[in-house]
């Protein structure tokens, strides 16, 4: 019996899913990643001077990111107050977002009204600052394990990286171009690298709330799409482009389209499966016959 | 001053006379509760626990709640008590995410329990805080307004929360923190009081006597 | 503008309890606790959460707004009752009709049966809310009030009537404030006990007390206490008396028992003769003691004798006197009555007990143990002045353990076992709570009278040859089969009130088949719902020709009804009600007094408060001044209006309103607690809500009475019990009556073990089944936020209630479950012999694997919003039988069952 003396720590409620934020905020985490990622990537190859890819990315960028926003729009209970939101710059990271968000609705679209590298610079870092306090938004969100470690930030980043190369990639395929070497060997930098940090991620956690929180990122079908999918196949095509020129159309516009998809699905995981409320605990219970 | 609450779990029973007490106190929409007792279970049969929890806001020191508000809705007092002011709420539920208590409630809608509201739902009825954040206040209009007549809170029941004032088992302690002298204070010190979930960080102002 | 109205509430038998209710621009928004009373309250003058549920019974609206009369003239379950509004004045010449006819044809029909029954439900709680409707009932003439929907019978039966023939008991509770240790088998007293019982029970813990819970599933009670054994059901006679043989076996019993108490305060120095009655002297006919000094037998009052023998074995000569007088001389080896107990415990040993209840022998031992260490067995404590033996002990059973058969066997154990030890009604052991069988109604002390053998008079229904009454004057029978039942106002609720359904169905050879009441009046009872084997009340029920039902909602019973009539409820009437003493469950006030309840707001439905309805009534049928008489008398209200020093006595020929009749009422109250030298009137208890004058503690222990009185406890052994069973075996058998013999089997000097699981598990084989197909033992257990059926109807109280597990299923031990292929949520088949139910599983660690427990009683399929919660009933599947009803007429609610998961 009393080898059932103390018993730390005891799980009183358990974890339960949180009700909060539903598809619509998935959709500003996905679109607001993949609208910066895509203008990002398409800035930095085009080496911030002027190119189709980059006028697409001036306005669809945008585009993707106002979408989320809208979207958090519909869910919130008091949408009609949203310009509040943008008071508190100074502790909130959801205000910094839409501080972020909205410099880079504003410089983006520069490109057809005063083009130039300075504009093209400030709107890569809004887009950057963008993605960054998205990551530090679940980073503070200390309810939910699966979101606040805080190597967050940096998933966010990469994730944006990751789907918005791939964007770029598929649509320069899709107009016709042939993926450069460099391109193609981006495509397998990013896929591994972005890879190794999900991994990191889904499984480097030192408390068992956010152990338990992030199975279903590890486990389940779900899980291994992200994995197979949005990693190991873009790099495993881009490689194939790489080993076979006459290939490599084909393998990088599919390889890019599979890394929006999977970092839409990460995403879409990250908020609604692991998006599990902290379990209540006491630090030590007795089990066996106790004093009363 | 920081006002705080020792709750004792050997004395709880689960009865929810608090609950229901704190809904008619502040005139809560079906299906909405500031606070509420769990009926916990540790162990496996024959060795069993069986323990009531009541949860609420834990008035944390360190309140995640608050900084992450793009609004500055989610605000704390200088005497601990943290709120939300409905009408600078957008209702975006960043707090509630930021909780590790499952302390906040955004009221997407105000439902009565029957199809047509009765009387006293519709003279107590708080269209304000349609499609914004809510919480246990600490009750601090009580407070307020029992200290403004000179009462003592935790002491005298009209400047006490309802919940506390309501318990039938005396399960609940409320008063100042900051005052070596007053109960909660006394009880918080000699350590028998835990807060819950502390690598959390937040310094909760609600404390448990567990055993 | 914002008032705040006190009143009462008394929604359970553990109130009546105090509060105020917040009253805004005419408005009830809220209730809270009653600050002002907060000292006289020995809960702070703090309520519980139903009676915050009261401000939405109030405006509900699901409630019956206008009286309502029946069109469609067939009655069952998929009839609808066609229900049309009608005034009030229509509903009362209709009901006063109905009544006048009876009058005119005689009140008792050609079976002897009254023509006219009433029954008033909710575990006694209804006379707080009857106004005056009591005192038409006593102008009215017989009535029968037997007819019953489990109240009583399903509650703690045996304790009440054995408990008050033992220490004036009706219900047992703990001095929990003074006590140390308290064993529990059952008593789920933090969801039972009301307000009061959960606030001395907090502070107990709080300050260490030592609580042992054994029970199948770990209840609320449970949670709190230092330890849970998880006991088999129905075998807790087991375990008590194992734990009677470790302390009379295992210990020294010279030097752990309170000897002196066993000498003077019990029989246990009776002699008991060869025939198992006491020896007693041939001329005064006193039974007779050993004297140790004087070695020789003496009557048992004999001052000279210092030493009487408790054990041992003596050659004596006297008189055993047995049943309808017969008497036999005896000279030869007598022992004294304790010499037979600890004969008779031998072998109930500890591992004998392990291997029927699966406690363990070890633990039996502990528990007699820590039993004997935390008595402090010579002890003192000095109370208002007074010294008192201090026994900080108790042993609680709860409704389960104390009804149906076992019932017996368990109060005696536990009363033994307090005896043992000197813990019978001194401060820290087990005291009585209150009176319902004995009078005076409001002093168990004063109940204290001589009577034969150094034991107090017993009230006990008559078994002799000439005056025992052989054909029932009522339904249930009661003063025919259960002489324990006495007979005093309560005596007929606490008949064998079901057996009224089991009888109008299958009529008893030779009695004649009881009549159906050609009126039966139901109030705030639910028999469809709350009665074992609901299906054969409906049954009955379609054959009732007129049922009037006062009605808060539609619900099971009022189903069949021809009337319903939405009296004033709680907080919509007026009522002086007497509060504090000492009451059941766990009210031990230090003052007593009055309250009021009072009408809050204005009422959202034509209601009329219940006074009025039974002046009217009375008018109609031409009993008014008979009902003024009655109320004059103090008939419902408790207070004579008239007494020496004042006279409020209303004269014949006026109709009071209930406003007049209730401000009598407070004057006369007042004016009679304190000898006149107060008087308040109603406008006064409408504004300060309650008048106390101080109640002693002196008040709360029996031990004062019967040393003053030189009496002793009817203990350990049950002479006069076995005497009564002889002569009432021998009344029935001369009229041919023997469908009561197994209950005559109860009657035992000292109770024997019997297999009692298996009188339960034998119902299978009564129908034509296997027992071993019916594994699991169904069981039900109190919600704190629910008043048995009564407040169902209140989605604000399921809300709240959904926290607490149990709320809306059915619970399962998790491992057995899993064994059976069901998961959480799961919609499972619950079946037994007589019927199935169903409900979702909610799986729990705390569950014995071969129980599984349903709270309180729902089921409902008419009440409003409770139809909707889909909770499975234990009375659907439990049967109505005369085999698992006991001597006292009383059954339990268990049930042999499968559980299945349902497809
Ligand atoms: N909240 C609330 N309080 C009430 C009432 C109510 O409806 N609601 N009703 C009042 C009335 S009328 C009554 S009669 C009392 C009843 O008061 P209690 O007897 O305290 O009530 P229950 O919880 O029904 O039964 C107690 C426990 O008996 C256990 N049990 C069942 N079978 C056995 C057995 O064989 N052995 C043992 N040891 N335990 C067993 C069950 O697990 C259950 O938890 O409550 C009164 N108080
Ligand atoms: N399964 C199971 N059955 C049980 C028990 C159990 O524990 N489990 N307990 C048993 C015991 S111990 C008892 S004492 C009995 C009690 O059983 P009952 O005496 O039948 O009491 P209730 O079930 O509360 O029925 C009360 C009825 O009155 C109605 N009512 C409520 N308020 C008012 C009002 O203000 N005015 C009017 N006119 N009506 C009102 C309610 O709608 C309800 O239908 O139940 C017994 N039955
Ligand atoms: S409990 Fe939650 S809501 Fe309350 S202060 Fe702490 S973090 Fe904020
Ligand atoms: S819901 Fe309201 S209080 Fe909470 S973070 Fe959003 S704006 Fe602030
Ligand atoms: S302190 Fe007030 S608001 Fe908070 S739970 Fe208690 S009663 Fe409700
Ligand atoms: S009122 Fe008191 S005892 Fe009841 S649930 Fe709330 S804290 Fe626990
Ligand atoms: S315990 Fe019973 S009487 Fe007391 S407040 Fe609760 S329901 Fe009313
Ligand atoms: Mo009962």
């Amino acid at each position: 019996m009393t080898s059932l003396g103390a018993l730390a720590p005891a799980t009183l409620i358990p974890a339960q899913r949180q009700q909060l934020w539903g598809r619509l905020a998935v959709a500003n985490f996905a679109g607001g990643g993949l609208g910066a990622g895509f203008y990002l990537a398409a800035a930095v190859t085009a080496d911030f001077r002027a190119g189709p890819s980059l006028a697409l990315a001036s306005w669809l960028g945008p585009a993707l990111v106002l979408a989320g926003f809208l979207a958090v729009a519909a869910e919130a209970g008091r949408p009609l107050r949203g310009p509040r939101v943008l008071t508190r710059i100074a502790t909130s990271w959801m205000s910094r977002e839409l501080w972020a968000g909205g410099a880079f609705l504003m410089l983006a679209p520069g490109e057809f009204l005063f083009p130039g590298s300075g504009q093209r610079l400030l709107s890569a870092l809004a887009a950057c600052t963008l993605v960054l306090a998205q990551g530090f938004i679940l980073r503070s969100a200390r309810a939910v394990p699966a979101w606040d470690p805080s190597i967050m930030p940096v998933v966010c980043l990469v994730s944006a990286l990751v789907s918005g190369t791939g964007l770029l990639t598929l649509v320069e395929v899709v107009a016709g171009g042939t993926p450069s070497g460099a391109r193609l060997f981006s495509l397998l930098a990013l896929a591994s690298g972005a890879g190794i940090v999900w991994l990191g991620y889904v499984t480097w956690h030192d408390d068992t709330a956010s152990l338990t929180a992030t199975r279903a990122l590890r486990q389940g079908r779900a899980a291994v799409e992200v994995v197979l999918g949005g990693y190991v196949a873009p790099l495993v095509l881009a490689a194939i482009g790489l080993a076979m020129p006459e290939a490599a159309r084909a393998a990088s516009a599919l390889a890019g389209g599979l890394m929006v998809v999977g970092q839409a699905q990460a995403k879409a995981l990250m908020i609604l499966d692991a998006g599990l409320l902290r379990p209540i605990t006491v630090p030590h219970l007795r089990l066996d016959r106790r004093p009363s | 001053m920081r006002w705080g609450m020792v709750i004792d779990l050997r004395r709880c029973v689960g009865c929810q006379t608090c609950t229901i007490a704190c809904k008619q106190e502040h005139g809560l929409p079906a299906g909405y509760q500031w606070r509420f007792v769990a009926d916990c279970e540790v162990g496996e049969y024959p060795q069993v626990r069986r323990i009531f929890l009541p949860m609420q806001c834990m008035h944390c020191a360190e309140p995640p709640c608050v900084p992450v508000c793009p609004t500055g809705a989610s605000r704390q007092r200088d005497d601990g008590i943290v709120w939300v002011a409905y009408d600078a709420c957008v209702g975006c539920g960043y707090c509630a995410v930021a909780c590790p208590y499952h302390a906040r409630h955004l009221m997407h809608n105000t439902p009565g329990y029957f199809a047509v509201p009765t009387a006293p739902e519709a003279a107590t009825a708080h269209p304000e805080r349609r499609g914004v954040m809510t919480k246990c206040t600490f009750c601090q209009e009580r407070v307020d307004a029992g200290r403004a007549r000179g009462l003592r809170p935790g002491l005298d029941a009209e400047a006490t929360p309802m919940c506390a004032v309501a318990c039938i088992a005396e399960a609940i302690l409320f008063g100042d923190l900051d005052d070596p002298t007053s109960r909660v204070a006394r009880v918080a010190r000699d350590g028998r009081a835990v807060p819950l979930l502390p690598e959390c960080g937040t310094q909760p102002s609600v404390f448990y006597v567990v055993e | 503008m914002v008032e705040k109205i006190p009143v009462y509430c008394y929604q359970c038998v553990a109130g009546p309890d105090l509060l105020k209710v917040v009253v805004r621009d005419g408005v009830a928004v809220g209730v809270e606790p009653n600050a002002d009373l907060a000292a006289e309250h020995p809960a702070g003058g703090k309520v519980c959460v139903r009676a915050y549920g009261l401000v939405q019974k109030l405006y509900n609206p699901a409630r019956v707004r206008t009286p309502l009369k029946r069109t469609n003239p067939r009655k069952g379950r998929d009839e609808s009752p066609g229900w049309t509004p009608i005034s009030w004045e229509e509903a009362l010449d209709l009901l006063a009709q109905r009544l006048g006819a009876i009058r005119a044809k005689g009140l008792v029909d050609e079976a002897g049966y009254p023509r006219l029954a009433v029954t008033l439900g909710s575990g006694g709680i209804a006379p707080a809310y009857l106004g005056t409707f009591a005192a038409f009932l006593a102008a009215w003439g017989p009535i029968d009030q037997g007819i019953g929907s489990g109240q009583g019978v399903k509650c703690y039966h045996s304790e009440h009537l054995y408990g008050e023939f033992w220490h004036r008991a009706f219900t047992v509770a703990a001095d929990t404030p003074r006590c140390g240790f308290v064993l529990s088998f059952g008593y789920n007293g933090d969801a039972s006990g009301g307000v009061t019982g959960v606030h001395r029970h907090a502070a107990a813990r709080a300050r260490g007390m030592r609580w042992v819970q054994l029970e199948p599933h770990l209840s609320i009670t449970g949670a709190g206490a230092a330890e849970w054994v998880p006991i088999r059901p129905k075998t807790d006679a087991a375990v008590l008396f194992a734990l009677l043989h470790v302390i009379l076996h295992e210990h020294d019993w010279r030097t752990v028992c309170d000897v002196p108490f066993l000498e003077r305060m019990t029989a246990s120095a009776y002699l008991v003769g060869p025939g198992g009655y006491y020896l007693r002297d041939p001329y005064t006919r006193k039974p007779l003691v050993w004297d140790e000094n004087r070695e020789r037998p003496v009557p048992f009052d004999d001052r000279a004798c210092s030493r009487p023998a408790l054990d041992g074995e003596f050659i004596a000569a006297g008189l055993e006197v047995g049943p309808d007088g017969a008497t036999r001389s005896v000279c030869e080896r007598v022992r004294p009555a304790f010499a037979h107990l600890r004969e008779h415990v031998r072998e109930y040993t500890p591992e004998w007990a392990a291997a029927i209840a699966d406690v363990p022998a070890a633990a039996i031992r502990r528990l007699a143990g820590e039993y004997l260490a935390h008595a402090r067995v010579g002890a003192s404590i000095e109370i208002e002045g007074t010294t008192y033996p201090y026994r900080p002990v108790a042993i609680l059973l709860g409704k389960t353990v104390t009804n149906g058969w076992g019932g017996y066997e368990c109060c005696w154990a536990r009363t033994v076992l307090a005896a043992l030890v000197g813990a019978l009604e001194v401060p820290g052991g087990i005291l009585g709570t209150t009176v319902r069988l004995n009078r005076p109604a409001r002093n168990r002390l004063d109940s204290v009278r001589p009577g034969p053998d150094g034991f107090m008079a017993q009230p006990l229904n008559d078994t002799s040859r000439d005056r025992w009454q052989a054909s029932p004057h009522i339904r249930n029978a009661y003063r025919t089969l259960v002489p324990l039942a006495d007979d005093s106002p309560w005596s007929a609720a606490l008949g064998p009130a079901h057996l009224p359904w089991l009888f109008m169905e299958q009529p008893p050879e030779p009695w004649p088949a009881p009549t159906v009441p050609e009126v039966w009046i139901i109030y705030r009872s639910n028999p469809a719902i709350s009665n074992w084997e609901t299906g054969r009340i409906e049954r009955a029920l379609e054959r009732f020709p007129f049922i009037a039902a006062f009605a808060y909602t539609q619900d099971e019973t009022n189903w069949y009804a021809d009337l319903l009539l939405p009296e004033a409820t709680d907080l919509e009437s007026l009522q002086l009600y007497r509060v504090g003493g000492t009451k059941y469950i766990e009210q031990y006030w230090e003052h007593t007094g009055w309250a009021l309840r009072q009408p809050v707001a204005p009422s959202p439905c034509h209601t009329r408060d219940l006074t009025d309805i039974a002046t009217e009534l009375a008018a109609r049928t031409g009993l008014l001044d008979a009902y003024l008489a009655a109320l004059n008398r103090g008939a419902g209200t408790t207070v004579p209006l008239a007494g020496p020093l004042h006279d409020y006595a209303f004269k014949a020929g006026e109709k009071p309103s209930a406003e007049a009749i209730w401000d009598r009422v407070c004057r006369a109250a007042t004016h009679a607690l304190t000898q006149g030298a107060v008087e308040h009137d109603l406008a006064w208890f409408k504004r300060h809500g309650a008048f106390f004058v101080p109640f002693p503690q002196r008040q709360y222990y029996l031990h004062g009475a019967m040393a003053a009185r030189g009496l002793r406890y009817e203990l350990p052994y049950q002479e006069r019990i076995k005497r009564l069973g002889q002569e009432l075996g021998a009344r029935l058998h001369e009229r041919g009556i023997t469908w009561w013999d197994v209950q005559l089997d109860e009657y035992q000097a000292l109770p024997a073990w019997k297999d009692f699981p298996r009188i339960w598990s034998q119902t299978a084989t009564a129908h034509g089944q296997s027992p071993d197909e019916f594994p699991f033992w169904l069981l039900t257990s109190r919600s704190m936020q629910y008043s048995w059926g009564a407040n169902v109807s209140l989605p604000i109280l399921a809300e709240v209630a959904r926290h607490v597990s149990g709320h809306f299923g059915v619970m399962l031990n998790r491992g057995a479950a899993t064994r059976l292929g069901i998961a959480e949520g799961d919609l499972v088949e619950i079946q037994s012999p007589t019927g199935t139910t169903r409900g979702r599983a909610i799986l729990r660690e705390g569950v014995r694997p071969d129980v599984v427990v349903v709270l309180q009683q729902f089921g409902h399929w008419a009440t409003p919003f409770a139809r909707e919660l889909g909770m499975p009933n234990l009375n659907e599947v439990a049967a109505m039988d005369l085999t698992l009803t006991d001597a006292t007429g009383s059954g339990a609610d268990l049930v042999p069952v499968a559980v299945r998961k349902a497809r």
